[in-house]
């Protein structure tokens, strides 16, 4: 035999050599192996991603923010109870199961075997805590509207939970699905929302406020460990140094880039961008309660007198469709109304009618420009629309702080802004934007009343059952198309710039920037 | 010290002290006066009033403002500089947080600019007229010609996104202070250099200078032991003015930059009214700059004793 | 060192004094930097005061199916020279027109702040004691304070114009003025001449403004025309901010602030145009300050 390997052209050195480099191979292969599968069965996270967000979180509490940036990074270190897949189906998460009981009782069964990051059970008691500190006094809480008709929540077992609630809650699922749970021992110390344990993918290494928050992988994750072995989330607010930092190499995925730098981006080599419609509605909102918006034909002849399409094409670049409804596809409820076509002799007509002569109205438009992509342009293009049918239209771009000051106290003629409808449920999208109610409760800040309309919205909110919801909502927005309080625009396409190399990123139609199954290739 | 300028210093402090509790004044009333609420910064957009009412008491500012003004300053005495109504952490410890960051770049901006522009003030000075001179203060002219965020954004289109040479954005390594030293620093360097070229040229003409030279005196001791002693004044009274425009030239740079310091930290207080943040920057600030002055004036005494205290 | 007062006090009292007014003037017109300087910022005023003739659009007019285009020799479009900004508007036209908002801001800002600082400065250092700290205190506090505060502030009340802006400006520059001044009244307060006048008779406000403030003169000049460079940086960093004159006016700061989203998506005109604009202005105006200092510098006090 040794001489059969000496004709192959083998010594009996180099045979040696090669049989032990052979066995050593074939058994650091199985070692590595072994441990490359961890018990969930999948590779051992590796990688790190960064990712780039425009907007700061601020808060690590998810009771204490309203901002996407903060639903972003708390979707990576918390678990809601359930949630949205892409297919816009409800998902369970940390509830395994979820029936209602009467019209204001539901009953959840919770998973088991849950446990915070810091070692911490997730049970019952968790539950209660969180959702009854969103709607106490004492907490400094954003979202206590959200929650309104929440009443307590019973801990039946360690893994069963009962939501009561003071009036039927349609959409509790929906918003259910924005609040991370946290535990209940552990959340009452001082410092906890420093750097909090929640039960998700990741648990938060790092945090230096205003700036980024740095995660390592939770390997004992419930759903199976992540892919990526850390994952950091940077704020960068100027959105040239965002992109920059994208194409630059220092981040992997960015938000809310606009269409114009999008083509710099597809240009580069080595990445790419992905597009999603998204939940959000442009408008420009009226003061229906004083003239000359009080008048619905001059709500309607605006409507009329703005070519949304040419906003679309020529501001936009074709990333972004035409509103045919208050709410954007991808709500709960959406019922598809029909457009107002851009015709400027139905525009002349309506104002006409409505006593205006050429030259007039004379009103203005406030807008705050770093908010949305493109809205001070988009807002010059309107008033250049309005001019053709004989409206004056003044833009003033000014901050935040004082757009809502405006809007709060009426000081305006229309005002351009963004709804999103974070919870993806038509009562989100109606409620708090076209309900008059008493003033004082639900601050309707167009100040359109219509008592069908809050009827309507009232009826979606007290039932449970589906179908009936989307009857009403249908009915709802069929009275909303017609009244025009808003001036419909367009629903902005979601723009991210994505490293080639990165895989799994999932964008959510709420502009959540999930990353929470992504890897590195 | 003689007594006279022991009086002088004392009157310095008390004044300094009085200056502080003036802006802290200021700004206190200024930040609450001005149109913008937190409570509707940090709700959603369109809340009720009942809402916002409720968010303002938990953010203490429900009170008249004497009585929140009396509030602040007693915790003020216990060094509490109130909680972040953003964040909801200590003020204080937000700004010490980032302080060091901003202080690291306002340095590097300084040294650069005792390194770069003073020696080349100095040489154009000494050598008038001549190309060095021409094209030092050439140079110097367009950096104070360019806005300092377009220099910026050029600059992270040339070297970081086209040539990838340097970051983009952060301030982990030594490379990262390169472009934003450079941004925060061009328009400060253009100043001394200009400055410090004609202060030394009236130095030199004096007749002291003259003097010594016609004694024999070697230039260069000239040069070092008279000229530059006088000539400093004027650079060192700018530069202490120039402190607050590199605090505000700091915002811009970190902006940019997205830069972890202080300049980027009180621009987001500003827009979302975070009073207690903004408030312990300018504090901060104020104390630097009052204290940088002092300093200033004291060196003032000792660079040109011919100037009296009354 | 001559005590005489300096150029561009009172009128010449003697042929002497004509002729060394006459010859300083001459000085000033042979003197390089003045003549490049001063070329180049007629330059701009020119085209500020020409620009209904020489723009070829309504700086206001939008077409935003030709948005973003870039200038005539990348397009073979000689319709927009420069090209065209995000809603379609001419660049040209808007830097022409917006030389008319920058330069009148800078003027009217130096006029206010020059005139400002330099009473408080004097009052400062002819009465030492008391308005004289009270004067420096306040400058204390203004410089302590930042300018993006106070311009917030200023925006938030009154809305973003242009009185504000020049409000803003004007309060962020006087005290160079009044420092400047001060210094200067403070060495020249024990002179032999200025006694001489109190001993003839002559009252304070007389020896502040005759004798006094001639002798400030060109220092002031010079920092007032360096001042002006200031003011339009500064106008140009408010609008990074969002805090400069309200769209759709052009100016050449807004067209900056923003411009600046382009660039990284390869709009280079958008921004090059007006920066250029400001700089070769700015350059303008301290190439001239330079040279004034230049030529009035034989006759400066030491200040």
């Amino acid at each position: 035999m040794v001489r059969k390997l000496r004709d192959l052209g083998l010594s009996r050195r180099g045979f040696l050599k090669g049989s032990a480099a052979a066995v050593g191979a074939l058994g650091l292969g199985v070692a590595r192996k072994a441990s490359a599968q961890s018990a969930a069965g999948r590779p051992r996270p590796t990688g790190e991603l960064v990712v780039g967000l425009s907007e700061d979180w601020q808060v690590l509490d998810p009771a204490a923010h309203f901002y996407i940036a903060a639903y972003t990074v708390h979707s990576h270190f918390y678990d809601p109870l359930v949630e949205w897949d892409e297919q816009g189906n409800m998902v369970p998460m940390l509830a395994e199961s979820w029936k209602s009981l009467d019209d204001r009782t539901w009953e959840f069964k919770l998973r088991r075997g849950v446990k915070f990051h810091n070692g911490e059970p997730f049970t019952a008691e968790s539950v209660k805590f969180t959702l009854e500190r969103i709607i106490d006094p004492q907490v400094k809480s954003a979202q206590a509207f959200l929650w309104a008709p929440l009443q307590s929540v019973e801990v039946k077992d360690d893994h069963t939970a009962i939501i009561r609630t003071k009036s039927t809650f349609g959409s509790l699922l929906s918003t259910m699905t924005m609040t991370g749970m946290l535990p209940a021992k552990a959340a009452k110390e001082p410092g906890f929302f420093a750097k909090p344990a929640g039960t998700g993918a990741f648990r938060i290494t790092r945090v230096v406020k205003g700036d980024r928050i740095e995660m390592e992988a939770n390997t004992d994750w419930w759903k199976g460990q992540p892919r990526l072995a850390k994952l950091t989330f940077r704020f960068i607010v100027e959105a040239s140094t965002r992109a920059a930092s994208l194409l630059g190499g220092e981040t992997h995925v960015v938000d809310r880039i606009s269409p114009d730098v999008m083509r710099q981006i597809e240009r580069s080599a080595r990445h790419t961008v992905a597009r999603k419609r998204s939940v959000e509605s442009q408008i420009i909102g009226f003061h229906c309660g004083k003239k000359p918006f009080s008048d619905v034909r001059v709500r309607q002849a605006f409507n009329y007198g703005v070519d949304k399409e040419a906003l679309v094409k020529d501001i936009l670049l074709g990333h972004s469709t035409v509103a045919d409804a208050p709410m954007a596809p991808d709500v709960f409820g959406y019922a598809k109304q029909q457009p107002y076509p851009y015709d400027i002799a139905k525009a002349k007509a309506l104002l006409k009618e409505a006593g205006y002569a050429d030259g007039s109205p004379e009103v203005e438009l406030i807008v705050m420009k770093g908010t949305y992509i493109k809205g001070l342009e988009v807002s010059e293009a309107i008033a250049g629309h309005l001019a053709k049918i004989g409206a004056k239209v003044k833009v003033n771009d000014m901050e935040v702080a004082r757009h809502r000051e405006a809007r709060a106290a009426g000081n305006f003629d229309f005002y351009f802004a963004g709804w999103a409808t974070m919870t993806r449920d038509a009562d989100f999208a109606l409620w708090r934007n076209f309900h008059a109610g008493e003033a004082t409760i639900t601050g309707n800040q167009l100040r359109y009343a219509n008592k069908d309309v809050d009827k309507l919205i009232e009826q979606g909110q007290q039932t449970i059952d589906p179908q009936a919801r989307k009857r009403v909502y249908a009915d709802a927005q069929r009275l909303i198309w017609r009244d025009c309080p808003w001036l419909f625009l367009y629903w902005p396409e979601l723009i991210h710039g994505v490293d080639k190399r990165v895989r799994g990123f999932r964008q959510e139609p709420n502009n959540i920037t999930l990353v929470r199954d992504a890897w590195l290739e | 010290m003689c007594a006279a300028v022991k009086r002088y210093i004392f009157r310095r402090l008390l004044h300094s002290a009085l200056t502080l509790l003036g802006i802290t004044l200021f700004t206190f009333v200024l930040l609450r006066l001005v149109p913008g609420d937190p409570a509707r910064l940090i709700l959603p957009e369109n809340a009720p009033p009942a809402e916002v009412s409720h968010m303002r008491k938990l953010l203490g500012l429900d009170e008249p403002l004497y009585v929140q003004y009396y509030l602040y300053m007693r915790d003020l005495a216990r060094a509490d500089f109130g909680t972040s109504f953003q964040y909801s952490v200590p003020a204080i410890e937000l700004v010490l947080e980032r302080l060091p960051e901003t202080i690291r770049l306002s340095l590097s901006a300084i040294a650069l600019t005792v390194a770069l522009a003073v020696p080349a003030g100095i040489v154009a000075a000494v050598r008038r007229q001549t190309l060095f001179d021409f094209g030092a203060m050439l140079a110097a002219i367009f950096g104070q010609s360019i806005p300092n965020f377009w220099l910026g954004l050029m600059l992270i289109l040339l070297f970081s996104v086209n040539m990838h040479w340097l970051p983009v954005s952060g301030a982990s390594t030594w490379l990262h202070y390169v472009l934003p030293t450079i941004t925060l620093a061009a328009y400060l360097m253009a100043l001394v250099a200009r400055l410090t070229r004609s202060s030394m040229l009236e130095v030199l003409r004096q007749d002291y200078v003259r003097t010594a030279r016609a004694k024999g005196l070697a230039q260069r001791v000239v040069l070092w032991r008279h000229a530059l002693k006088n000539a400093a004044i004027p650079i060192v009274t700018v530069v202490g003015m120039q402190i607050g425009t590199l605090l505000g030239g700091a915002v811009v740079t970190e902006t940019i930059f997205n830069w972890p310091g202080i300049g980027k930290l009180v621009i987001e207080a500003i827009w979302r009214r975070d009073y207690p943040i903004v408030q312990a920057v300018l504090l901060l600030s104020a104390f630097a700059f009052v204290a940088i002055n002092l300093i200033v004036d004291l060196l003032y005494t000792y660079l040109d004793p011919r100037i009296r205290y009354q | 060192m001559s005590e005489t007062g300096a150029v561009g006090s009172a009128q010449p009292s003697t042929p002497a004094g004509a002729e060394r007014e006459g010859r300083a003037l001459r000085r000033l017109l042979r003197n390089r930097m003045v003549l490049v300087g001063g070329s180049l910022v007629l330059a701009m005023v020119l085209g500020a005061v020409f620009a209904p003739l020489l723009a070829s659009h309504d700086p206001l007019q939008q077409e935003t199916a030709n948005r973003v285009k870039p200038p005539f020799w990348e397009t073979g479009d000689l319709s927009h020279p420069l090209g065209t900004d995000p809603v379609g508007r001419d660049v040209l036209s808007r830097v022409l027109y917006g030389s008319r908002i920058s330069l009148t801001l800078g003027i009217v800002a130096v006029l206010v702040s020059g005139a400002g600082g330099t009473l408080l400065g004097l009052l400062a250092g002819y009465y030492e004691r008391h308005v004289g700290d009270l004067v420096m205190r306040l400058a204390d506090v203004q410089l302590s304070f930042p300018v993006i505060l106070l311009a917030i502030s200023v925006v938030a009340v009154v809305g973003r114009s242009l009185p504000a802006l020049v409000a803003v400006l004007a309060i962020s520059g006087w005290v160079v003025y009044a420092r400047t001044v001060r210094g200067s009244v403070l060495s020249l307060k024990e002179k032999d001449f200025i006694e001489a006048g109190r001993a003839l008779g002559s009252g304070n406000l007389r020896i502040l403004f005759r004798h006094i403030l001639p002798n400030c003169m060109a220092p002031l000049l010079v920092i007032a025309t360096v001042q002006m460079a200031t003011m339009i940086i500064l106008e140009s960093g408010l609008s990074f901010f969002g805090l400069g004159t309200q769209p759709p006016t052009p100016s050449w700061g807004g067209m900056l602030a923003e411009g600046r989203e382009y660039l990284i998506a390869g709009a280079w005109w958008l921004t090059a145009f007006p920066g250029l604009a400001i700089s070769i202005t700015v350059l303008g105006i301290n190439l001239l300050g330079d040279g004034l200092r230049d030529v009035l510098d034989p006759q400066l006090q030491n200040y």
